[in-house]
């Protein structure tokens, strides 16, 4: 496990400065009582890797920066499509020239997922609005690097290729806007599109008052799909699994294949994967009865999510999220130790919730210039009720589709949840607990 | 012990409030908080609803769960004034939220891309469309009657049509009157008066007015105000708009006739009760 953890460690030293890598082999070999040159060796080869994933990465980036005009270019929308009030988001992958350009195009154009299309229109470098913000930077997150404006797009008919990991995409598109469209017809808003966000992770329908309320109170994480989240469903499974399984390991696998298939109807976004990776991660420890130390639970999906894509360490949620696990699972417990020998009791949430506000403040101040601690009483009050409003959301979406002379019940219990979490939630943004300049 | 039964006590408040909060009570105006547009709801005596005009996109839904009880899934009618997205991009959702009794609309002669959706997703929905002008009036389950003023023809007769021809101007006489005036522009407001100088389908008074077209300086003329003498005025208009609505001279001619107003850019959502002791 040890040997685990100092690949892990080097594969991120390596991919975020060569210098650091080369900081972290002393260090291994120096902080290692037995196996040192084994561990150092492990650690190199961490490093290796991360240097030369990010090195490779650089040069893909490089090679895929095109602007010009495209005629009639064949392209396939290889994302699904971002929806938003009074616009679309299109991701269009081409070969000729070997890019990805996101386009802006009216918000009921049917395009999704798996679409072959003829483009016609201008790619630009994508530009940002203010100097807070790099969009290019932001979008290369996702592969993508440039931008069309309403660029004439024409579907073909008769599509170059089909593959079954397009047919898969396209169906679970299909099944995740099935859900979301089951949860508009059971509840009003905002509480449909923030039980959206809680259980697949999807805010672009929430409204922007309740974003503002979720950001003034730093409980912003819960809507996006996170270890919590992942967890919640995991634990949901197991216990589902064992009662109809009777098979401690059928209800392990049983339990990884609704994760992750789970993963999949998020959209299998960047934060579904770390979190579903840790989850896999601790499901895995569990079963296999190995201990697993705290900060190898962290580094392995933190280095393996950046070996898939090495520009996600510049992505503010993930070292926001990171810097969070940290907190609750290195400071929390060292915390919890400190106040029980000062025989001072308070509950575990309150402590893994302040750990995590210690850990992420830094980078919130870094990046935003601003510090808000709301966020300690409003989440203690919150996350309580996260596990209640899951179980509640996700019955009612399964509950309303089989039997629905149930639905003004479940639209009334599973609205009184959602609107008494959101109800504190914006009490709590009245708490003057914010700092900063912006 | 003590700590618990504050836990639950506040758990029950907190239920009995997301249950019981809202403002759509019988005989209420609702003027939606949707930023730059409109959005208006009025439900009678005995609950039957009118949504009048959809706001710009998404947060009119948001707007209205939270104005409308729980339980209720349904709108009787909604009105589309004209096709302008800050009007009309919200009934998109609500069409595909909620379930609609009608569609009340004037022929728009050139729709633009949201209203060809929303008159697809009326036809998907099977959402009976009927083409209003003036003449048009119903009794509502309550007892609120119904005037459509303007405009003369559901159909603009020129063609190609000014930004807001043909926009209904809608009196709701319940336990007080109300006027509903989407984005009336000067010359369908001038023609109006000529007609209400003669017609007593114009009540001589009105008790709450919606300020037309967000505040405008074009329209709600002195000569408007005078011969209906509102006696408060509601105006629909964004935080910070980029059109700088309302305008100055229109909240002007307000001051000048004593006519008190209110705004959702700095009230937010607006809630009248039509108790005649308002009148």
């Amino acid at each position: 496990m040890g040997l685990l953890h100092w690949f892990g460690g080097g594969i991120l030293a390596g991919s975020l400065w060569s210098w650091a890598g080369a900081g972290l082999l002393p260090i291994a070999y120096l902080t290692t009582r037995r196996r040192r040159n084994l561990t150092a060796l492990v650690c190199g080869l961490g490093i290796g890797l991360g240097l030369w994933r990010s090195h490779h990465f650089n040069l893909l980036l490089q090679s895929q920066r095109w602007t010009g005009k495209l005629s009639d270019a064949v392209g396939l929308v290889c994302a699904p499509a971002d929806r938003r009030d009074g616009y679309t988001f299109l991701t269009i992958c081409f070969c000729d020239p070997p890019t990805t350009v996101r386009a802006k195009i009216d918000p009921y154009a049917d395009f999704e997922i798996g679409d072959y299309v003829a483009v016609s229109g201008s790619v630009a470098a994508p530009t940002s609005q203010n100097n807070d913000f790099d969009y290019a930077r932001y979008l290369e997150r996702y592969l993508v690097f440039g931008t069309m404006k309403q660029p004439h797009i024409v579907p073909l008919t008769d599509p170059p290729h089909s593959n079954i990991k397009l047919r898969l995409w396209r169906t679970l598109t299909a099944t995740r806007h099935r859900i979301e469209n089951q949860l508009n017809r059971l509840l009003p808003e905002p509480e449909a599109s923030f039980l959206a966000g809680l259980l697949l992770g999807s805010r672009r329908l929430i409204p922007p008052d309740v974003l503002a309320d979720l950001q003034k109170t730093g409980t912003t994480h819960i809507i996006a799909v996170s270890g919590a989240n992942v967890v919640i469903i995991a634990s949901f499974v197991l216990i589902a699994a064992r009662y109809i399984t009777f098979n401690t390991r059928a209800a392990w696998w049983l339990s990884l294949i609704i994760i992750w298939c789970f993963v999949a109807l998020t959209g299998i976004s960047a934060a579904a994967v770390r979190g579903a990776t840790v989850a896999t991660f601790s499901l895995w420890a569990k079963h296999a009865r190995r201990h697993v130390p705290a900060t190898t639970a962290l580094i392995i999906p933190a280095a393996v999510s950046v070996v898939i894509n090495p520009a996600i360490l510049h992505d503010l949620s993930w070292q926001l999220s990171y810097a969070a696990f940290f907190g609750i699972i290195v400071i929390a417990p060292w915390l919890h130790n400190r106040l029980a020998k000062k025989t001072l009791k308070l509950p575990s949430i309150m402590i893994e919730t302040f750990a995590a506000t210690l850990t992420t403040t830094p980078i919130s101040w870094w990046s935003f210039g601003t510090v808000s601690l709301s966020g300690l009483l409003v989440n203690p009050l919150v996350l309580g009720l996260v596990p209640l409003a899951t179980g509640v959301g996700a019955l009612s979406v399964v509950a309303s589709s089989l039997i629905p002379v149930f639905n003004p019940l479940l639209r009334l219990v599973t609205t009184v949840v959602l609107r008494s979490m959101l109800t504190i939630i914006h009490l709590g943004s009245f708490i003057p607990l914010s700092w900063g300049e912006k | 012990m003590g700590r618990k039964i504050a836990i639950w006590t506040s758990l029950v408040g907190l239920a009995l409030w997301s249950l019981f909060g809202y403002r759509a009570h019988p005989n209420t105006l609702v003027m939606l908080d949707v930023g730059q547009g409109l959005s208006v709801l009025f439900t009678d005596p005995a609950g039957w609803q009118l949504l009048y005009d959809g706001g710009p996109g998404g947060i009119t839904t948001a707007a209205l769960g939270r104005t409308l009880p729980i339980w209720d899934t349904a709108i009787d009618v909604v009105v589309l004034s004209h096709p302008h997205v800050d009007h009309s991009a919200g009934l998109i959702a609500v069409l595909q939220r909620y379930q609609i009794g009608e569609l009340w609309l004037t022929a728009p002669t050139n729709p633009d891309q949201t209203t060809q959706e929303l008159l697809r997703l009326a036809k998907d929905r099977q959402i009976p469309l009927r083409l209003i002008s003036r003449g048009t009036t119903i009794i509502t389950p309550g007892g609120a009657q119904l005037a459509i003023l303007s405009p003369k023809s559901p159909y603009d007769p020129h063609p190609p049509p000014r930004a807001h021809a043909a926009t209904p101007v809608i009196v709701i006489k319940s336990a007080t009157t109300v006027m509903l005036t989407g984005d009336l522009d000067a010359e369908d407001e001038n023609e109006l008066l000529g007609f209400c100088s003669v017609s007593v389908l114009c009540p001589a008074k009105v008790a709450v007015l919606q300020v037309a077209h967000h505040g405008s300086k074009y329209v709600t003329s002195a000569a408007f105000l005078a011969r209906f003498l509102p006696k408060i005025a509601l105006i629909s208009a964004g935080v910070d708009n980029r059109y700088h609505h309302p305008h100055p001279d229109t909240l002007e001619r307000l001051s000048n006739q004593q006519i008190p107003y209110s705004r959702t850019d700095y009230s937010g959502t607006i809630t009248r009760q039509l108790t005649p002791s308002k009148q």
